[in-house]
């Protein structure tokens, strides 16, 4: 059977910490109609707010801009999300993406923020270009219900 | 919203960290955790985390932050009471093989 888009959403905010909460608010209004676990729900709260933490303190630091958010779910049960910015980009996403990578080790970031990202998706992509900004994309297919 | 209470007794500085602990939560509190351990000089830092409602990588680095700050003063840290969500985090970042973690007796 063919999969069918269910439901998608697209918003945009400015890159103000206090949008963090906002972001895990929207992503958990748009999962909980799909009846995920709770599991499921916090690990993918916790990697949007990764997504969106990283667009603040690096994509956009020191400046304010425009952070996009968008998700799809689709009638197998896969969602993906998607955290796009139009900030100064990752000149070596491989590196980005290395465990305890940080470019900010002086303001306690502790280089984890992707490898999270990776742990709560079946699968993480991020596509950047220097100075244009980053998108990263991450996919998780829903366990069924279990009633 | 208040999301710090810092409480000194004995020799032990405990850091009650409440609600969201992401990269808005925690500017606040880093500050005010270090003054404290400056000023007081404890022996033991005890965070606290049966408060904290959400965790990400920015709550992580405040601990590791406030471990590395520790250490450098010969102050010992321990983390008290984590939910299972944000013990997970800890785990899964190897912070529990830096920090005892400790657990209130069932």
């Amino acid at each position: 059977m063919k999969k069918t888009l269910t439901n998608e959403i697209k918003c945009s905010f400015l890159s103000l910490s206090q949008n963090e909460s906002l972001a895990r608010g929207i992503i958990s209004s748009f999962l909980l109609p799909l009846d995920p676990d709770i599991e499921e729900l916090a690990d993918l709260r916790c990697a949007v707010s990764e997504a969106v933490t990283n667009c603040i303190v690096h994509a956009y630091a020191g400046t304010v801009g425009t952070i996009t958010l968008s998700a799809r779910a689709y009638s197998d049960r896969t969602v993906k999300i998607s955290v796009a910015d139009k900030g100064c980009g990752i000149d070596d996403v491989a590196k980005a993406r290395q465990p305890l990578y940080t470019t900010l080790p002086d303001e306690d970031r502790c280089g984890m923020g992707f490898s999270i990202m990776e742990s709560f998706s079946d699968r993480l992509t991020v596509t950047s270009r220097t100075g244009k900004g980053t998108k990263v994309t991450m996919t998780r297919k829903l366990s069924s219900p279990t009633t | 919203m208040e999301n710090l209470i810092l409480d000194f007794s004995g020799d032990t500085l405990t850091a009650v960290l409440m609600g969201d602990m992401d990269h808005h939560g925690v500017a606040g509190v880093r500050t005010q955790i270090d003054d404290a351990m400056f000023r007081l000089m404890p022996k033991i830092l005890c965070i606290e985390l049966s408060g904290v409602e959400f965790m990400d990588s920015s709550g992580l680095g405040l601990i590791l932050g406030r471990y590395q700050k520790a250490s450098d003063l010969g102050i010992e840290v321990m983390l008290s009471n984590p939910s299972p969500r944000t013990e997970r985090l800890i785990v899964m970042t190897g912070i529990d093989k830096m920090i005892k973690i400790k657990k209130k007796e069932a």
